[in-house]
């Protein structure tokens, strides 16, 4: 039943990461990571995602309300497999339906988005056996410790084909991840605290078309990106489990012909709740939801969304 | 059972939030219609009152202008109205802005309208005078007043370093932008000597509408066209609340008169 706990806290914890990153503006969202506990070969995830726009900071931090209706539903299809001890990858496929009611215009989209390719290398797991002597005992000091990479392809529809807002599903430009993730149970079996941490870079991006109508070529970057995220994570029994998360990003200022664009920095907040409801070892329902402080100061040139996630999960054991 | 329960719980609170929306009007442009009075020259027996479509002021940037005219009380409504306004700088040589060439009597507003286009404001040194002109017949000159700052970014001036001239553009819309469509209207003028000003109409015009706090554009943007009296009308769409920026790169006969650095026009939408 040890192992049943452990299994519980890694993939609430390691999902719940991605959650609290995402904020998706101007088109498809960041990483949706499926990661795979120690026990498990492989997964295949079916999530849904429902974003609502509410908002957004402007360059001094003031909130501004959104007065029109703007979200985007993103269920999706992940699959993740272990090859070992230490190494795991998986894959997401997201479809986005957008509603951007913009007076005037067609305000709803759909299509495939960009696909997130992810991956990690554990150097760590909880509790894990380890050999002495003749005897295998349980490391109780080890955190989980893992190297987490990841690249987004943009293989949804940008900005400079699609005719309107609506149309977006993907970002246009290529980005990867690098990053740290760390987590440590407080009390065995009943609390843990996880970490992470990583840097997003956006490569160069050059186009000639703006929604369909041909333009002089330019060029765009996103700035550097670091991400955080901090979360608590409570199991009630063998069956539930709850978290709650508090994370963030902070990103550079873009560049447009290779000029910074001073003053375009951002930078948000938000938190999150998960809930995992287990009806037996191979099988996963988790709601989680993600929310922001309608407030000044809580971000700056973004926008503010509160995020309802649905996540049914179906594991393949390893052993 | 209980935690079943919060499942079905969260359940209903996502697909109650999918059905949700908010629909929303948007602000239709701000449109002056009514002009009001602002200000009144006389001499003699005439008299000229001057209003605005615009705002309660004479404005830096464009302003809608109508003039009433009467002489011995009694209100003229043939005929034509010039108007130049003059500008001296520290008593130097004076200079003028774009203005209509003739101020023709308009029978739906009863008055002679027409549109000045101040490219500067009253400031220590620099005074403002107008001369007014009723059919030849009646001239009152040399009156001063006053040409206030405009707080938003409205009219830009330039020399075209191929071609010689110097131009001015001016913006007429939107004055209140809002989120989603909005009409596009601009004024084009060329000087030689700026005193004189003509309206430009055989301008092309090439429009980048970029999200300045993102670094993205926009859909549905259209190209100002040449209307009349040197005005253009084009869409701009801004498509999200934020600083948005409007690039005019302008062309006559095919030939970039703004140097290969278009000019800007600064938004803030909310």
């Amino acid at each position: 039943m040890k192992k049943f706990y452990i299994l519980i806290f890694g993939v609430i914890t390691l999902i719940l990461f991605s959650n609290v990153y995402s904020q998706s503006c101007c088109g498809g969202s960041f990483y949706d990571l499926a990661v795979l506990s120690l026990d498990k070969k492989a997964l295949f995830n079916a999530g849904f995602n429902f974003d609502n726009n509410i908002g957004t900071w402007d360059q001094d931090g003031k909130w501004l309300k959104t007065s029109n209706t703007s979200w985007q539903m993103r269920p999706a299809i992940s699959g993740a497999y272990r090859f070992n001890n230490n190494i795991q990858a998986g894959l997401t496929v997201p479809y986005v339906v957008n509603r951007n009611e913009i007076p005037g215009l067609t305000p709803q989209g759909s299509g495939f988005g960009d696909i997130t390719l992810s991956g990690r290398y554990e150097f760590f797991h909880e509790y894990q056996r380890f050999k002495t002597g003749e005897r295998y005992k349980i490391d109780t000091k080890k955190p989980y410790l893992a190297l987490t990479a990841g690249i987004v392809i943009p293989t949804g529809r940008s900005d400079e084909t699609a005719l309107t807002e609506a149309e977006v599903t993907g970002k246009g430009y290529y980005s990867t991840q690098l990053g740290m993730s760390f987590l440590k149970s407080v009390v065995q079996n009943k609390f843990q605290v996880a970490v992470d941490l990583s840097w997003m870079h956006s490569f160069k991006k050059s186009f000639d078309m703006s929604y369909g109508v041909p333009q002089s070529t330019h060029t765009s970057q996103q700035g550097e990106r670091y991400n955080y995220g901090l979360s608590l994570i409570y199991l009630l029994n063998y069956w539930n489990a709850a978290s709650v998360s508090f994370g963030g990003y902070s990103q550079g200022s873009y560049k447009l012909d290779g000029d910074v664009w001073d003053g375009t920095n951002q930078n948000a907040m938000s938190f999150s709740a998960s809930y995992s409801y287990y009806p037996n070892l191979d099988f996963r329902i988790t709601p989680s939801l993600k929310w922001i402080l309608p407030s000044d100061n809580f971000g700056t040139n973004t926008t503010g969304s509160i995020t309802y996630v649905l996540n049914v999960v179906y594991y393949i054991e390893r052993y | 059972m209980k935690y079943l329960s919060l499942l079905i719980f969260f359940t209903c609170i996502i697909i109650y939030s999918c059905n949700s929306s908010n629909p929303v009007t948007p602000k239709s442009e701000t449109i002056v219609s009514n002009y009001v009075n602002i200000d009144s020259v006389q001499s003699g027996t005439w008299k000229f009152i001057i209003n605005s479509g615009t705002a309660q002021t004479l404005n830096y940037g464009y302003n809608d202008i109508g003039f009433k005219v009467y002489n011995n009380g009694a209100e003229m409504t043939t005929g034509y109205v010039k108007y130049n306004p003059v500008m001296t700088q520290n008593g130097g040589t004076g200079c003028s802005s774009p203005v209509s060439p003739v101020f023709n009597y308009n029978a739906d507003q009863h008055l002679f309208t027409g549109y000045v286009c101040f490219t500067q404001y009253s400031d220590t040194g620099k005074t403002w005078q107008g001369f007014y002109d009723y059919n030849g017949v009646a001239k009152i000159d040399s009156v001063p007043f006053t040409v206030y700052y405009y707080l938003y970014d409205n009219i830009k001036t330039w020399t075209d370093a191929t071609g010689g001239h110097s131009y001015v553009l001016t913006l007429i819309n939107p004055t209140s932008p809002t989120l989603g469509l909005n009409s596009y209207s601009v004024m084009l003028h060329k000087t030689d000597d700026n005193t004189n000003f003509s309206e430009v109409d055989n301008a092309t015009f090439g429009i980048y509408v970029l999200m300045v706090t993102h670094g993205h554009s926009s859909s549905n943007n259209v190209n100002p066209v040449y209307q009349s009296n040197g005005k253009y009308t084009g869409q701009i769409n801004f498509s999200m609340s934020g600083k948005w920026a409007v690039y005019d790169t302008l062309k006559i006969n095919g030939s970039d008169i703004t140097n290969n650095q278009p000019q800007k026009f600064n938004f803030s939408v909310q």
